[in-house]
C-alpha cells in the first residue's frame, strides 16, 4: 500500500498548504487529518501541519509543520517535528525549509524560449506577434497552451509563477512585480494600467532580444524562489516518504495496484508481495 | 517427433558422412506425402530447403526491421503512457490535497 500523508489545519490555515502538498503528496495518499484519523486507531504515515496550533492533536508520526514566527518555530522544536516549513526568510538560518508563498513545480513545465514559441506559432498558423493577457486564477490547459505559444504575455494574477516557469516573456503591474519580489526591466516589463501593459508587451513582442533575456531571466528567477519542488523533495525526504519512481520497479507495481484500487486482502496482492520477495532486502543484507 | 526447425536433408547428409546408417527419422518426415510417390516429396521437400534457405536472409532481415520499427512505436507508447499516468497522479493528488484542506476547513466552522 502507498504511504499516507494527512493534513492537519486550522480553518484558517488549511488552504496554504494545497500548493505544497500537492507536490509532497505525490506517489502517497492524501487524506485531511481530522476527517480521517482523528478518531480511528490506524495512524498515516506522516502529517503535514500548517500551523503549530494542531501539534497536540497528532500522534507520534513524521511531521511537518508550517511556523510564521520564532515562537512558531520554537513549539515545532519542542514538539519534535521532523521539519518546520516557513515563507519567512529569517526563520530559513533557523532551520526551516524555505517555501514560496505562491510557487510552481518548476520541473514540470518545459523552458520555452522566444525563438521556439515563433517556431511554434508559425507551424500552428497564428500571428508572429501574439500577446496575451492573462489574469485567471487557475491553470487551465488552454491558459498553458497560450502562455507557451505568446510573444509576450501580460500577467496580473496568481498564474505568474507559471508564466516565468515556462520562459513567457511577461509585463505586469508594479503591485504583482512587488509582491513576487521581481525586478522591472530584468525579469519582467513593469507597466501600470491595462493600456500600458499592453502597449509594453507589444513592444516587447517586438524586440527579439529584450524578450530573449526576460524570457531567460524569468524562468532563472522561478528556479530560485518560485520552485515548490526542491522544498518539496526535502520534506518528503524528512517526513520518510518515499515516492513510488524512486522506489524502482517494486514500488511502480505497487502503486499499479492502488490506482486500480486492488483491496488489501486480494490475491493478487500476496501474488505481487511473494514475487517481489526477491527485490527486498533482508535483515542480513541490510546489517554491517 | 522432429523439431520443424531440423533440417532433415541436412541431417540424413551429416549421418551419411559420419557413416551412420539411415536412421527411422524418414519415417517420420511431415506427412506430405499423401498420393504423391516418394521421389516426387523428396523433389518437393528439396526445393522447399532450397527456397527456404535462400530466403532466410531475406526473411531474418525483415523480421529485424519490423521489429525495430515496432520498438521504436513501442518506446513512444511508452512513454506517453508515463507522461499521462505522471499527470493523472499530479491531478490525482492536487485534488485529494484541494479536498483535505476543505475537510480542515469546514470542520473548523462546525
Amino acid at each position: 500500500m502507498s504511504a499516507v500523508l494527512a493534513l492537519a489545519a486550522t480553518p484558517t490555515t488549511a488552504r496554504r498548504a494545497i500548493g505544497l502538498l500537492s507536490v509532497v503528496g505525490l506517489g502517497t495518499e492524501v487524506v485531511s487529518w481530522h476527517r480521517a484519523f482523528a478518531a480511528t486507531d490506524p495512524q498515516p504515515t506522516a502529517v503535514l501541519a500548517t500551523s503549530p496550533d494542531v501539534l497536540d492533536e497528532l500522534p507520534d508520526v513524521p511531521t511537518a509543520v508550517w511556523v510564521d514566527d520564532r515562537e512558531g518555530l520554537r513549539r515545532a522544536l519542542a514538539h519534535d517535528a521532523e521539519v518546520a516549513i516557513s515563507t519567512s526568510p529569517d526563520l530559513v538560518d533557523h532551520g526551516a525549509i524555505p517555501v514560496p508563498r505562491w510557487g510552481v513545480e518548476v520541473a514540470r513545465w518545459p523552458v520555452l524560449p522566444p525563438v521556439a514559441r515563433a517556431l511554434h506559432r508559425r507551424q500552428l498558423g497564428l500571428p508572429e506577434d501574439l500577446v496575451v493577457a492573462v489574469d485567471h486564477p487557475v491553470a487551465t490547459d488552454d491558459i498553458v497552451t497560450v502562455l507557451a505559444l505568446a510573444a509576450a504575455a501580460v500577467v496580473s494574477g496568481p498564474l505568474l509563477p507559471l508564466a516565468l516557469a515556462l520562459g513567457t516573456p511577461v509585463v505586469t503591474g508594479p503591485e504583482t512585480a512587488r509582491r513576487f519580489g521581481l525586478q522591472a526591466g530584468i525579469e519582467v516589463e513593469v507597466a501600470s494600467g491595462p493600456a500600458a501593459a499592453d502597449r509594453a508587451a507589444r513592444a516587447l513582442a517586438a524586440y527579439d532580444h529584450g524578450a530573449a533575456a526576460l524570457s531567460r531571466r524569468g524562468r532563472r528567477f522561478a528556479e530560485r524562489h518560485l520552485d515548490l519542488g526542491r522544498p518539496a523533495e526535502l520534506v518528503r525526504q524528512r517526513l520518510g516518504l518515499v515516492s513510488s519512481v524512486a522506489a524502482g520497479p517494486p514500488g511502480r507495481l505497487l502503486a499499479r495496484l492502488d490506482e486500480l484500487a486492488t483491496p488489501p486482502d486480494a490475491r493478487i496482492r500476496s501474488r505481487a508481495d511473494a514475487a517481489l520477495a526477491p527485490f527486498t532486502p533482508s535483515e542480513r543484507m541490510i546489517a554491517p | 517427433m522432429t523439431h520443424p526447425a531440423i533440417d532433415i536433408d541436412a541431417v540424413a547428409r551429416l549421418r551419411r558422412q559420419l557413416g551412420r546408417p539411415e536412421p527411422a527419422l524418414r519415417a517420420v518426415e511431415p506427412a506430405t506425402s499423401g498420393a504423391a510417390s516418394p521421389a516426387a516429396t523428396t523433389l518437393a521437400g528439396r526445393a522447399r530447403s532450397v527456397a527456404g534457405r535462400l530466403a532466410a536472409p531475406v526473411v531474418e532481415r525483415a523480421r529485424q526491421e519490423l521489429a525495430r520499427a515496432a520498438a521504436h512505436e513501442q518506446a513512444a507508447l511508452r512513454a506517453d503512457l508515463a507522461d499521462l499516468r505522471a499527470e493523472l497522479d499530479r491531478t490525482r493528488t492536487a485534488h485529494a490535497a484541494e479536498l483535505a484542506a476543505l475537510h480542515e476547513q469546514v470542520r473548523g466552522r462546525s
